[in-house]
């Protein structure tokens, strides 16, 4: 599995000057907004969205062809996409963690939010990974965009009809409940690809 | 262990395509030439060998082992070199050799690059400058560099020229010379299966139309040219199928079933394949 991911982070790596521009871009949008969290939340999305260059790499060269005739089975080639995004989430993380404490924020404060949003990146990968899987990345790309639009619209519907915020009990449980939910979409995630991966045909 | 490579009754069901009991064994120590026309199968065949599809029937055995039986282990041990997998396009060679050693327990790193060097592989470029050569040369370094006993090869000299392929026919012999070490080849170009191999099987539509000792095909099989008339006096038995053009009649016979005195000719690996391919033809129309 360690080769797998050098190699996508050979891959990735190779676009080093576009990412590196739209970071510096981030930083300085973030500190004229005299918003630190907006980097964060930038930089997250925009680790997430490596993991999806890396499957279309992958695609455009047929790779899952060949390095499935090499001692790599496929559980490995699934379980290599999520160790990936970990690890790209947790530099967001840190980074960000880096970044608002630099910015003066609370440092418990700070790791509230980027802990957060760590947790939204990984909830995203964990949506889009066996979509992706089991539709390939050109249709898949489509699907997820409707999949992420449709909170979002939701949300804006919710607002325009006035619903009351949740009382505090609940917002106390919140981070509780969200770790819940990222462990289970995890595990359902996670098999989900394992059994998309393992019928598909190349 | 006996045999490289063993498919017993392996079928495998498409809406318009079939690939019905297919029956093919590789002796260690052997290179088999896999041939036939486009779409008979060859691909799907050796991506059934390699489990990247999943058979319908039958059994599949490599080196020793049932294919569906722990083949990550045993992929440890093969060398495989397909015609349009490649590399990432922005790779280099050194990047290469970094994640294949971190892929294969028996990756040699040495070997790899004294291979780059013999086949003058650029090692820093990426791949997307390489030629179309230079990208097969790559795949074959890497196929050799780890502890391979069986190399799988689908159509690896297409499209490259005769300096090129001579020099990776040249490797092949290279891997052969080690007894425990067998190739398994599909390939259009003929000319080159008849320079190296022991074992031709032909496939055609889906079913393997024969699997025998390149040697053994050539001494059988031979091309009558004769006339309409003394064709008509030859044993039926004898021919697999003949063609007529304005000198006569050319037809591929079974040497040893031809009584009396005829001008019978060499026929090459390609003669047979195309008479029985034309056999094939004709029993459709009847």
């Amino acid at each position: 599995m360690k080769g797998l991911i050098l190699k996508d982070f050979y891959n990735l790596s190779r676009q080093n000057k576009v990412i590196l521009a739209a970071i510096a871009f981030y930083i300085v949008f973030s500190v004229l907004n005299k918003d630190p969290a907006l980097f964060g939340g930038m930089l997250t999305f925009l680790m997430g969205m490596q993991t999806f260059s890396a499957l279309a790499y992958d695609e455009k060269s047929k790779w899952d062809k060949y390095a499935l005739t090499m001692p790599v089975s496929r559980t490995d080639m699934v379980l290599s996409k999520y160790v990936l995004s970990g690890i790209l989430l947790f530099i967001a993380f840190a980074a960000n963690l880096i970044f608002m404490i630099i910015a003066g924020t609370e440092p418990m404060q700070a790791l509230t939010i980027a802990s957060s949003m760590a947790g939204i990146g990984l909830f995203f990968i964990f949506v889009m990974l066996p979509v992706l899987f089991r539709f390939g990345v050109e249709k898949g790309r489509f699907i997820i965009m409707l999949i992420f639009l449709t909170p979002s619209l939701l949300a804006l519907i919710g607002s325009k009809m006035g619903f009351e915020m949740p009382d505090e009990s609940f917002l106390r449980l919140l981070p509780l409940i969200c770790v819940i939910i990222l462990v289970i979409s995890g595990i359902v995630s996670v098999n989900v690809s394992l059994a998309v991966y393992r019928k598909k045909e190349m | 262990m006996q045999e490289a490579l063993k498919l017993v009754n392996v079928s495998k069901h498409y809406r318009d395509f079939s690939l019905n009991s297919v029956n093919i064994t590789l002796p260690t120590g052997c290179i088999m030439g896999f041939i036939g026309e486009n779409g008979a199968g060859k691909t799907t065949t050796i991506k059934l060998i390699l489990d990247l599809i999943k058979r319908d029937e039958g059994s599949i055995y490599v080196l020793g082992k049932d294919n569906l039986i722990d083949l990550k282990s045993v992929k440890e041990n093969i060398g495989v070199v397909m015609e349009d997998s490649f590399f990432p396009d922005n790779l280099t060679a050194k990047d290469v050799n970094r994640i294949l050693k971190g892929i294969y327990k028996t990756w040699d790193e040495k070997r790899f690059d004294s291979y780059l060097h013999q086949l003058s592989i650029p090692v820093n470029k990426p791949v997307k400058e390489y030629s179309k050569g230079m990208k097969m040369k790559l795949s074959i370094a890497a196929a050799l560099s780890h502890d391979s006993k069986l190399l799988i090869l689908d159509e690896p000299t297409n499209g490259l020229d005769p300096v090129v392929r001579d020099e990776i026919l040249e490797l092949f012999l290279e891997f052969i010379q080690d007894e425990s070490h067998s190739v398994f080849i599909s390939s259009h170009i003929i000319s080159d299966l008849e320079k190296i191999c022991d074992f031709i099987t032909f496939i055609h539509k889906g079913s393997i139309i024969f699997s025998e000792s390149k040697d053994e095909l050539l001494e059988k099989y031979g091309i009558l040219k004769c006339t309409e008339k003394e064709f008509g006096r030859i044993d039926p038995g004898a021919v697999i199928s003949c063609r007529k053009n304005s000198f006569g009649v050319e037809a591929l016979v079974l040497k040893n079933r031809v009584k009396g005195n005829f001008v019978i000719d060499r026929a090459g690996i390609e003669d047979i394949m195309l008479f029985y391919t034309n056999r094939s033809k004709e029993r459709q129309i009847h």
